[in-house]
């Protein structure tokens, strides 16, 4: 009883809201959004913020919740999608360049076209991360390390070996003229816990994307020594690019979300318009500052071509870098 | 800080809060009861609530959810010996034979009260040395993980205390079944045959609904029309008495010791925590050879160790803003819907919600213990249904429960695979609790073995270099060979033959 | 055959079985695809692998029986058949040969509903399907007036039914019953 009152009280207060409906179709019951990795990773933090955002603004009516599917860098969660949940109109997947390489290695035998990929609702930077006390000072200092000798240098990241944030650290070894295949990377399920990793000194740098580091570099607890991108982060003006630092490594992670197979036409385009009018709303615009995001989006049309033509150019990377055959 | 905290209190005692901490924790463990439907999809279902609440009042919600759920899942492991969730498999073992015993009253209450002790520590370490001993969580690395899950696996290898053939041969197969699906470290589909539908692997519940729910409810169906089913004692009190409570008191300390230490480890878990406190317990406690018959220590300590376990999961996510696994990923859910960043800085930029979540988990424990005190009665009364109107709704309930993790019919006919083998294992005594650890763990195990492997460049000598994992190893070895040494020392005669006549 | 020589048998049974399925297991490793992987370390197939011959032994163990060989030489010197017959089944059930290895026709029914149930759950609907298990498996655990059987699985479903799909939001098939409007 006190549940249906409760349930009653939310729809009042949600009732003003809500934006104007956008088409005939509508969502019924809640919505999911399946984060492919453990909790506190970018993929998580992309879910919980639209989920958030959706039911704050009213653009999506029922309740929005978050599962977390880790396993095999997101080839858990699009094998689960693509065949589990066919046709499902309530969920939306996170994703990243990160898939994108789970896809170009090969590792799922799906890829953007067996799902929907829906819209880009950010960008963000990825960086290199050290403890507050750490001996790197500097990139300078880790290049002359493993200029010295590639394996003294421990990286920890959030995704498999020939993944994301390993390739933040073979792009890198490749512009300081070290060889890629030979660094040390330790793959972990999602950055937090490379993170966590790092911080009790298991590993020594880990490679992450700013929104995952952002409460550790507030706090101090950690330093930043490169953000790996032709321009500074807007909200962490103070990290040195690595271009700076003389490794020009450009490497832009973008984040946004998929659609099961064989959803309807209008329940596509229903996600299309929301997350398009979400992603333009002071809320999501405060929550994008909060995680240091940049305002970069695709959508629709534009992104299924862009996602496409990523994983064809990773394949290429990937090769010349020697992680695939 | 008390002043936070005294607000905290002021926040969370307000009448409403506490209305709705009420509800809380009598639907999380009505919900919990079901098996497969854990804390997690509790709190899935009540997320829609929490937009329309205050910040305060949502987190209020969420916790008394969360920890009604987790006491809920000890509750089937006592009445029908079917483990709510994997953290209460090891409660299993004395908690049915005791309600069997006509003692299901005193069990659910000591499991109540355990969980309360367990948790009011656990949150009162939080408050007050929370920071400094959350450093201690980050000590464990790679390699230092891989020793804590052997030993964990070790410990429960000797868990029946009898054939250790047997136990070694179980945790081996749960090791084997975890291994299927997508490897977490390379993405290679492994064990999967092609089928789409094994890729994500073997779920816990998949294999402990068929192993405990199947099993139990056809023994129970062959011991009725057999007519050997033992008749249930009548009970004759439904609370604790003072007695047994002082008896399982030493027990509700060290599991909630152990479970505290151990669930402190980001990612450990509870249900490892159980596993080891509950093996720990019997070579630490007197008279170990009457765990495993209905004693009620084998109840009071596991839950417990679970409690402490998941509230201490939270130490370092509060403090220093590592996530680990369990209630840490609920939380972390609410705390981003409510716009805090987790993160070393919570507390100052948070502190009045963090400190009303602090204080909303002591009222959370209290009303817990409050509200089983009426509720203890209505469950134990389930014992008096008779099996033949009970079993069969047992088994759909536990078939819903195998339904609902992903709406899969492989999943169902796993079930039925596991059902039968676990009929097997039981009735030729297999244990069947180191096949549920090892595929708990055998996920994990595995990563941090490759990942600490990398770190040290292929050497194996990482596991003996670092101090604690080599501990933890030594500690390991000893407990899978030290009951052999001990077998001509009468107290393990004595534990042994009670063993086997159970 | 008397008790310890059939546990004994029955042991070496369970041994050839684990052996099986060990060797099948290790078998499937040689189709994990191989994915980059730093040199010197673990791939996905280092674990099974292990396992595998883990699992081997301790089968091979089983089949030898050493502690049960070792347990009948010293009963023999000893003169006490009993003390072997501890460890395996220790009451042999008497009649024919399906009752001695335990099944009987209330046996196979039982797991035969519980399994059919499981199978046919998600094509034939959980209300069909759930009330001819209440029902079947209600009069194997001796429930004998029809109307009792029926009434209360009747009651159950319905219940169940609209208590999961209402008020825990799980999607519960509807099968055969896919034309009603509910």
């Amino acid at each position: 009883m006190t549940r249906y009152v409760l349930i009653l009280a939310g729809v009042a207060l949600a009732g003003p809201m809500m934006a104007e409906p956008a088409a005939a179709w509508e969502p019924k019951g809640q919505g999911e959004c399946i984060a492919p990795a453990n909790p506190g990773g970018g993929w998580d933090i992309t879910c919980r913020t639209i989920s958030s955002v959706l039911q704050k603004t009213g653009g999506f009516k029922g309740s929005i919740y978050v599962t977390n599917m880790p396993g095999g860098s997101g080839a858990v969660a699009i094998a689960n999608v693509a065949t589990k949940r066919k046709g499902d109109t309530n969920l939306i997947v996170s994703a990243s360049n990160a898939l994108t390489f789970t896809v170009a290695l090969g590792r799922t035998p799906y890829t953007f076209k067996e799902v929907m990929p829906l819209a880009q609702v950010g960008a963000e930077l990825g960086g290199f991360f050290v403890t507050a006390d750490s001996k790197y000072k500097t990139l300078a200092d880790v290049t002359a390390a493993m200029k010295a000798d590639p394996k003294s240098v421990t990286f920890s990241g959030g995704s498999a070996p020939g993944g994301q944030d390993h390739m933040k650290v073979a792009l890198f070894a490749k512009a300081i003229g070290v060889e890629p295949t030979k660094v040390v990377y330790v793959p972990f399920q999602g950055g937090g816990e490379a993170l966590t990793s790092m911080l009790g000194g298991h590993t020594q740098v880990a490679a992450l994307d700013i929104s995952e580091a952002t409460g550790q570099l507030e706090a101090g607890k950690i330093r930043g020594l490169a953000v790996l991108s032709d321009k500074r982060s807007t909200k962490f003006p103070d990290i040195p690019t690595a271009t700076e630092q003389g490794a020009p490594v450009n490497y832009v992670i973008w984040r946004g979300y998929y659609m099961a197979p064989g959803v309807p036409k209008e329940a596509y385009d229903w996600w299309l318009e929301t997350i398009k009018k979400t992603v333009a709303t002071p809320e999501f615009a405060a929550e994008r500052e909060k995680l240091g995001w940049e305002p970069t989006t695709r959508f629709g049309d534009d992104f299924v071509k862009y996602v496409n033509d990523e994983a064809a150019q990773y394949k290429i990377l990937l090769k010349e870098l020697g992680f695939l055959k | 800080m008390f002043d936070q905290l005294l607000n905290g209190f002021a926040t969370a005692l307000l009448p409403l809060n506490l209305l709705i901490a009420l509800c809380g924790c009598l639907v999380g463990t009505l919900i919990g009861v079901l098996p497969g439907l854990g804390p997690t999809a509790t709190l899935a279902m009540l997320i829609p609530l929490v937009f329309s609440m205050p910040p305060a009042t949502a987190l209020i919600l969420l916790t008394s959810v969360y920890y009604g759920s987790m006491y809920g899942g000890s509750t089937t492991s006592i009445l029908v010996n079917i483990p709510g969730e994997s953290a209460s498999v090891i409660t299993t073992i004395d908690g049915h034979k005791m309600a069997m015993q006509g003692r299901a009253g005193p069990a659910l209450a000591v499991a109540a009260i355990g969980s309360f002790i367990a948790g009011t520590f656990a949150v009162l370490m939080l408050t007050f040395v929370g920071a400094p001993i959350a450093r201690y969580a980050l000590l464990f690395g790679p390699a230092e993980f891989f020793a804590l899950m052997v030993f964990g696996l070790c410990t429960v290898a000797s868990l029946t205390g009898t054939n250790v053939t047997k136990s070694i041969i179980a945790t081996c197969l749960g090791l084997m079944i975890a291994t299927i699906g997508i490897d977490l470290v390379s993405g290679a589909a492994r064990f999967t045959f092609g089928n789409p539908f094994l890729q994500d692997g073997v779920d816990f519940v998949v294999v402990a609904i068929g192993m405990f729910a199947l099993t139990e409810v056809v023994i129970t169906a062959r011991e009725v029309h057999a007519g050997t089913r033992a008749q249930i004692v009548k009970a004759d009190k439904v609370w604790i008495s003072w007695s047994e409570f002082l008896y399982s008191l030493p027990a509700i300390v060290r599991g909630t010791v152990f479970g505290f230490v151990i669930g402190m480890l980001p990612g450990a878990g509870a249900t490892l925590s159980t596993f080891i406190a509950y093996n720990l317990e019997k070579r630490l406690c007197k008279n170990p050879e009457l765990l495993g018959t209905g004693d009620i220590r084998g109840v009071a300590n596991p839950e417990s160790a679970n409690n402490a376990a998941s509230g201490a999961s939270l130490v370092p996510l509060l403090t220093l803003g590592l996530p680990g696994g369990g209630a840490t990923a609920v939380m972390l859910g609410a705390l981003m819907m409510l716009d805090i960043t987790p993160g070393p800085l919570m507390f100052e930029k948070h502190g009045a919600i963090v400190w009303t979540l602090i204080a909303s988990m002591y009222v959370g424990n209290t009303l817990l213990l409050l509200l089983n005190w009426p509720l203890v009665n209505v469950f134990a009364r389930v014992m008096r249904i008779p099996p033949k109107f009970l079993m069969p709704t047992v088994l759909v309930i536990s078939t819903i429960g195998v339904w609902s993790l992903s709406y899969s019919a492989v999943d169902l006919v796993l079930t039925g695979a596991a059902g039968v083998l676990g009929y097997y294992m039981r009735v030729h005594k297999y244990p069947v609790e180191p096949l549920i650890l090892g595929l708990i763990l055998g996920g994990r195990l595995e990563q941090a073995y490759r990942q600490a492997l990398i770190i040290s460049a292929g050497s194996n000598m990482i596991f003996v270099e670092k101090p604690i994992s080599l501990g933890l190893l030594i500690g390991a070895a000893l407990f899978l060979f030290l009951p052999m040494l001990l077998k001509r020392s009468k107290q393990f005669v004595a534990a042994q033959e009670s063993a086997e006549a159970a | 055959m008397d008790i310890a020589a059939r546990g004994l048998l029955r042991t070496r049974i369970e041994g050839l079985v684990i052996l099986l399925v060990a060797g099948g297991y290790l078998w499937e490793t040689f189709n994990i695809p191989d994915f980059y992987q730093l040199p010197d370390t673990p791939g996905p197939k280092t674990f099974p692998e292990l396992l595998g011959l883990v699992f081997a032994v301790m089968g091979l163990w089983l089949l030898i029986s050493p502690s049960d060989i070792m347990a009948r030489i010293r009963a023999k010197r000893d003169g006490t058949a009993a003390a072997v017959a501890a460890e395996p089944s220790a009451a042999a059930p008497s009649g024919g040969l399906l009752a001695r290895i335990g099944l009987d026709w209330h046996f196979v029914a039982l797991w035969a509903v519980v399994l059919a149930y499981l199978w046919f759950m998600p094509d034939l609907g959980f209300p069909v399907a759930t009330f001819l298990l209440l029902v079947l498996f209600t009069r194997l655990l001796g429930e004998p007036r029809w109307h009792v059987l029926i009434g209360l699985a009747l009651a159950v479903t319905i219940v169940v039914y609209v208590g999961f799909k209402y008020g825990l939001n799980v999607r519960l098939p509807l099968g055969v019953l896919e034309f009603l409007p509910i």
